[in-house]
């Protein structure tokens, strides 16, 4: 296959297709929580709570960041994405694949696990291999660079873990008890695959955002080695001893903080007139770091211990963070994308509407209100083990899941062909006025 | 001393931008939502106790947006205008939001005219022209509204190619609804409007002869904005030596309180602009904010500041309206001399009349040939292409680099906020875009840079408020 002109943009809809699969994803494991409470208040190892897992890592988070590593990835680093059409099929695949996993972890079925696991493990592949594609001959390894490929790494060993965690589970062929083997891919996918990523990309990213400089300095060395070294360390951990665990723990944290810090210093410069609901989403969920880092770490140096904990942890980083920047980030691309291809050949010529003029601020509020208050309710909740109250935390999650969705519903169905004439006003000139 | 200089004679006040119409020519680039910026109430109060401090009689004030009855505090700002003994117009946008009871409020709050736009003799011209469907049956209601409830009407219409077809008819519709006054505004190229929808000079005196030509054959009187040259055509028809009138088809209605202008009303001079935020500018269609209320006294900066005081004094005019002989009467639109020329005190060039030939000829700008261009009309171009994400202009974000003019070819050096940023394969067409439809440009040259890398410090955080000479 020819690659793509250098500077030739992805076409919106490529991302799209994975930004709004994620989003569905996203609002199935939110719908499911209330449903699963009683299983969310016992131990985290059973096939719901599994299936309800890797819904929000596979389905909402990693195609999410699949997609959007589609859009951002060509701004950030500068290089075209190597093949659209490859990019098509690995959505296919990954998705087919999630299906399938989510499923046969859903109704207990392990054997089915393996084939599910395999298409994922190819749709990775593919993803793995525009990536190495598009990269090729890379001159300038930036911060974010590094840590995007610093991600992919992570990806590649997350899938190979996962793929044999699923055949160990049919034929029985990893060393080691089975609970640090699943805290090890666990980890892998959370420090080694989603933490990379979105720091890296956000050091270029949230600058554009915020009308801010570009960070430097010591958090970024910080964040560099705290990651290239304490991901390896809390993998290997895990699975062979405490005192490199708790090492390689303070090490992540470490870069967690310098990323807060990086953070903070680019919303104190900022020259943006007005923080908008996806940067607010996407700063909470910076903030969201530091308890669920604490957390982490608390429990790497055995200071807190238990399932509970753990679970309560899983809910600050997944939920807190990871879905809260993510669901930000959406509200910042996913309008662009549909303003892109809808209104920007149209920019200058006539009236269009604004990228703002796309949203839906009162619902993007009323969702982050639900999901900040829901995720950090659903962290104490399963740190209680109460089942009431992680069904009363999952109906705010799924409250906020649906209002999200329904805003970001709202963007793309300017998508459809009837929506430019349904909304004729309020328009204004956009692009050359 | 001009007759303007110790008073306007008319002060507008923009109470908002929220507005539900998508106007294709809107000055104010009316947004849906308030700004939460605006002048509160108490703010409005302080501005008309300012506007009755200018003297006896006081300025009339014109309430109006964006949509003024977007603002909840409208009826309490029109009562609170009538109290303080101004005569207080309002200009609401052809939408349902101007019920009966409205209506009603605002006339027992003692309004003083209602002004309504009606930019096509049909409902589909009009509606096409505001961008929404339903606006001119809105329109309509209103007209019936208002004259059913004694309320002297105004209708504005603005000039320009898309309307100008329709201006004989709009002439019959303006009489049938009863009108007392009826408005021509001719369209400046700032906020949304197009420079291309702009009439020529030769154009533009066409209009004003058959519009001189209105009077005494229609009970409603005729005033034109942004083409105070219809004063000199008045003058010219009446012939030497007659007294300079208010310009009108005279048949003033007994029922409309609203006093008129001796003379031409221009920007700065007899004329006063007040922004949503406060700003103090010559008028809406010539944007240079000279102080605040917020900060300023309306008064004092009227009478005293460099800007307007130069507006207001006809030895600085440039150009062909500094050496006319009905400069007192006219003094040309000062802001389509800005929107055309970058210079406030340049000639008109939207004016036919050539002063020392004593005679019509045919111009050089507008749309019947190609004029000069400045790199300040070319920068006003620019300022009007917005990223779509931030909603600022690439000037005001410091995209700019560099504006080279040779002639009528233009070539722009710019950049972006980021290397890959994915607006960079459209950037360069909406600028060349913008600024084709500066009058006299024939050909646009647009280089994308990164060197030097754009920052945030280049960022402009106000717009320019002096006067660019």
């Amino acid at each position: 296959m020819m690659p793509p002109a250098p500077g030739r943009g992805v076409s919106p809809m490529l991302p799209l297709a994975y930004l709004v699969t994620a989003t569905v994803a996203f609002v199935v494991a939110a719908l499911a929580m209330p449903w699963l409470a009683p299983e969310l208040a016992g131990h985290y190892y059973q096939p719901r709570v599994l299936a309800l897992t890797h819904t929000v890592t596979l389905g909402w988070i990693t195609l999410t960041i699949m997609g959007a590593s589609y859009q951002i990835v060509p701004i950030v680093l500068g290089r075209p994405i190597w093949s659209e059409r490859l990019a098509r099929w690995q959505l296919v695949v990954t998705a087919a694949g999630i299906g399938g996993l989510v499923g046969h972890f859903f109704i207990g079925q392990w054997p089915g696990l393996l084939w599910a696991a395999g298409l994922i493990t190819l749709g990775v592949g593919l993803h793995l291999v525009n990536a190495i594609l598009s990269v090729r001959g890379l001159t300038s390894w930036t911060f974010t660079a590094r840590l995007v490929a610093l991600a992919h790494v992570g990806l590649a060993l997350t899938a190979l873990f996962g793929t044999l965690l699923a055949v160990d589970k049919v034929v029985r062929i990893l060393p080691g008890s089975l609970f640090p083997n699943l805290h090890a891919h666990v980890h892998l996918a959370l420090l080694g695959w989603m933490l990379p990523m979105v720091i890296g990309v956000a050091a270029r990213v949230y600058p554009m955002f915020l009308l801010a400089r570009e960070p430097a300095g010591w958090p970024g060395r910080v964040q560099l080695w705290g990651l290239g070294l304490g991901v390896p360390a809390v993998v290997v951990g895990i699975l062979t001893g405490r005192v490199l665990l708790a090492a390689g723990a303070l090490a992540v944290a470490a870069a967690a903080v310098a990323h807060v810090v990086w953070v903070l210093g680019m919303v104190r410069g900022s020259r943006r007139p007005a923080l908008d609901w996806g940067l607010r989403f996407v700063l909470t969920g910076a903030l969201a770091l530091v308890p669920a880092t604490a957390l982490g770490v608390a429990l790497a140096l055995d200071i807190l211990a238990g399932p509970r904990v753990a679970l309560a942890y899983a809910a600050l980083a997944l939920g807190g963070w990871a879905s809260l920047t993510i669901a930000g980030m959406l509200l910042k691309i996913v309008p662009f994308l549909v303003w892109y291809r809808v209104y920007g050949p149209r920019a200058g010529r006539e009236p269009v509407p604004s990228l703002p003029d796309l949203g839906w601020p009162a619902a993007e509020r009323l969702a982050w209100t639900l999901l900040t208050v829901g995720f950090a309710t659903l962290a104490g909740a399963l740190a209680l083990g109460e089942a009431a109250w992680i069904r009363a935390a999952g109906l705010l999650v799924a409250a906020g899941a649906l209002v999200f969705a329904a805003s970001l519903a709202r963007v793309v169905h300017h998508l459809m062909p009837c929506a430019g004439r349904a909304t004729v006003a309020p328009v204004r000139r956009v692009g050359a006025a | 001393m001009g007759p303007f200089d110790r008073a306007p004679f008319i002060v507008i006040w923009e109470t908002t931008r929220a507005c539900a119409l998508a106007c294709v020519h809107c000055r104010a680039e009316a947004m849906p939502q308030r700004d939460p910026r605006e002048l509160t109430t108490d703010e409005g109060r302080a501005l008309m106790d300012r506007v009755a401090a200018f003297g006896d009689p006081p300025p009339l004030l014109v309430l109006t947006g964006g949509d003024p009855l977007r603002r909840p505090d409208i009826v309490e700002l029109v009562a609170y205008g009538s109290h303080r003994g101004l005569s207080v117009s309002l200009t609401p946008s052809g939408t349902a939001a101007v019920t009966e009871a409205r209506l009603r409020a605002l006339r027992d709050a003692g309004l003083a005219r209602l002004a309504v736009s009606l930019d096509g003799a049909t409902a589909e011209a009009h509606d096409a022209f505001r961008g929404v469907v339903g606006s001119h049956h809105h329109t309509l209601k209103i007209v019936e509204r208002t004259r059913a409830l004694g309320l002297p009407l105004q209708i504005n219409t603005t000039v320009c190619r898309r309307t100008v077809g329709d201006l004989p008819a709009l002439a019959r519709q303006v009489e049938e609804f009863g009108a007392v006054l009826w408005a021509l505004f001719f369209l400046i190229p700032v906020g949304r409007a197009d420079a291309g929808e702009a009439l020529g000079p030769n154009e533009i005196e066409a209009v004003l002869e058959w519009a001189a030509g209105l009077g005494g054959r229609v009970p409603f009187g005729v005033k034109t904005t942004e083409a105070p040259q219809f004063h000199r055509v008045l003058a010219q028809r009446r012939g030497p030596g007659a007294p300079a009138s208010g310009g009108r088809g005279e048949r003033p209605a007994v029922t409309d309180t609203v006093r008129r202008a001796g003379r031409a009303v221009t920007d700065g001079n007899g004329f006063v602009f007040v922004d949503h935020v406060g700003n103090i500018c010559p008028s809406g269609f010539l944007p240079l904010a000279v102080g605040n209320v917020r900060k300023h006294d309306l008064v004092a900066v009227y009478r005293d500041n460099d800007v307007l005081t130069a507006l207001r004094d006809p030895a600085q005019l440039g150009g062909r309206c500094g050496r006319c002989e009905y400069r007192q009467v006219c003094g040309g639109s000062r802001a389509r001399a800005f929107a055309l020329a970058g210079d406030p005190l340049a000639e008109d060039p939207g004016c036919a009349w050539l002063p020392a030939a004593g005679a019509y000829a045919v111009i050089a700008g507008g749309s019947d040939a190609p004029p000069p261009v400045s790199e300040a009309a070319v920068m006003q171009a620019l300022g009007t292409v917005f990223d779509p994400e931030l909603g600022m202009s690439i000037v005001q974000l410091g995209l700019v680099y560099d504006v080279c003019v040779q002639d009528h070819v233009v070539a722009i050096t710019m950049t972006l906020t980021a290397p890959g940023c994915p607006i960079h394969d459209v950037m360069p067409e909406w600028v060349r875009t913008a600024v084709m439809r500066v009058p006299g440009v024939e050909r646009v040259a647009v280089t994308l840079t990164f060197e030097p890398a754009w920052t945030p410090e280049r960022i402009q955080q106000t717009p320019p408020a002096s006067l660019p000479r």
